[in-house]
């Protein structure tokens, strides 16, 4: 399972990849920002994407809008420590296959994980 | 001084500090802010609010407990990295501020991305007819600060819901 983990913050992406590493994790790469993430994504084929919403640059809603234009199975965590109904319901519409909020556990990051990866085989 | 505001700063960084670092801290009396400046410290995370509400929440605190913040937050000594200190802060910052405004009484309160400054007894001003206060708390960390400065006309954030009027109908009457 390749992984792009996307966060301006080199302290979150740290925490993320912890908790990936413990799971059953291939290659990890890393973007600070959506325009970043495009980029990597040209060469790096990810199985599963971390996108972080507030980013400068590029934020993370508008990342995934642009994947979906395009890539419509890969699976997608939306990040946020901003938890409304409407933010949550914003990103599963652009199309996030699971929200978590901030602050979060590394029990409850790889249990979101799980949930977008079955997510997206059940409806790919 | 808005007490639904003190009380979601509160709760935000308890629930912060708990769930990322597994630490407690404890808040102290919070204190109104009468000088336009409302915030001093060492490393400074600033996060600006736009929308129905104005103004900015500050995370203050000295060098050497952000860097014990940022080695407990990150799992790994960073003091001797200035850019990683910041990082681990505005980071901190901006999950403090989203946890704040996300218990208001409105969705429209959009927080910007934290700036972090470096500086000894850097202070942060508001307006002068701004609503400040600021917040001391411990941890096992150290000390650290959390201020906030509101434009008074801003009511969303803390408001006290309105009720409406009771109104005592009689039968077969129109209010």
């Amino acid at each position: 399972m390749n992984t792009l983990i996307v966060d301006d913050s080199r302290a979150m992406r740290s925490l993320q990849r912890d908790v990936l590493s413990q799971m059953d994790s291939g290659v990890i790469q890393e973007a600070s920002n959506g325009l970043e993430a495009l980029a990597k994504l040209e060469l790096f084929e990810a199985d599963l994407l971390l996108v972080d919403w507030s980013m400068p640059r590029m934020d993370g809603l508008t990342l995934v809008k642009r994947i979906r234009e395009t890539n419509k199975s890969l699976p997608i965590v939306m990040l946020s420590a901003n938890v409304t109904k409407r933010r949550v319901i914003e990103a599963m519409k652009v199309g996030a296959n699971k929200f978590l909020a901030k602050p979060f556990t590394p029990d409850l990051l790889s249990q979101r994980i799980d949930e977008a990866l079955a997510n997206a085989h059940d409806s790919g | 001084m808005n007490l639904h505001r003190v009380n979601a700063l509160i709760e935000s960084s308890a629930n912060t500090f708990e769930t990322m670092l597994s630490m407690r801290v404890d808040a102290m009396a919070p204190i109104s802010k009468l000088s336009n400046e409302f915030a001093e410290g060492s490393i400074t995370a600033i996060v600006s609010l736009s929308g129905d509400l104005t103004g900015t929440i500050v995370v203050t605190t000295s060098t050497g407990t952000a860097k014990r913040i940022a080695s407990v937050f990150t799992g790994s000594d960073v003091s001797d990295h200035a850019d990683n200190v910041c990082d681990a802060m505005g980071e901190l910052a901006g999950m403090i501020a989203e946890g704040a405004v996300s218990r208001s009484e409105t969705d429209d309160i959009t927080c910007a991305c934290p700036s972090v400054i470096i500086g000894v007894h850097q202070t942060v001003a508001g307006r002068a007819s701004d609503d400040r206060f600021v917040i001391p708390f411990s941890c096992e960390c150290g000390e650290f600060s959390i201020a906030m400065s509101v434009h008074r006309d801003d009511q969303s954030f803390g408001a006290t819901p309105q009720r409406s009027p009771v109104v005592a109908v009689a039968d077969g009457a129109t209010p």
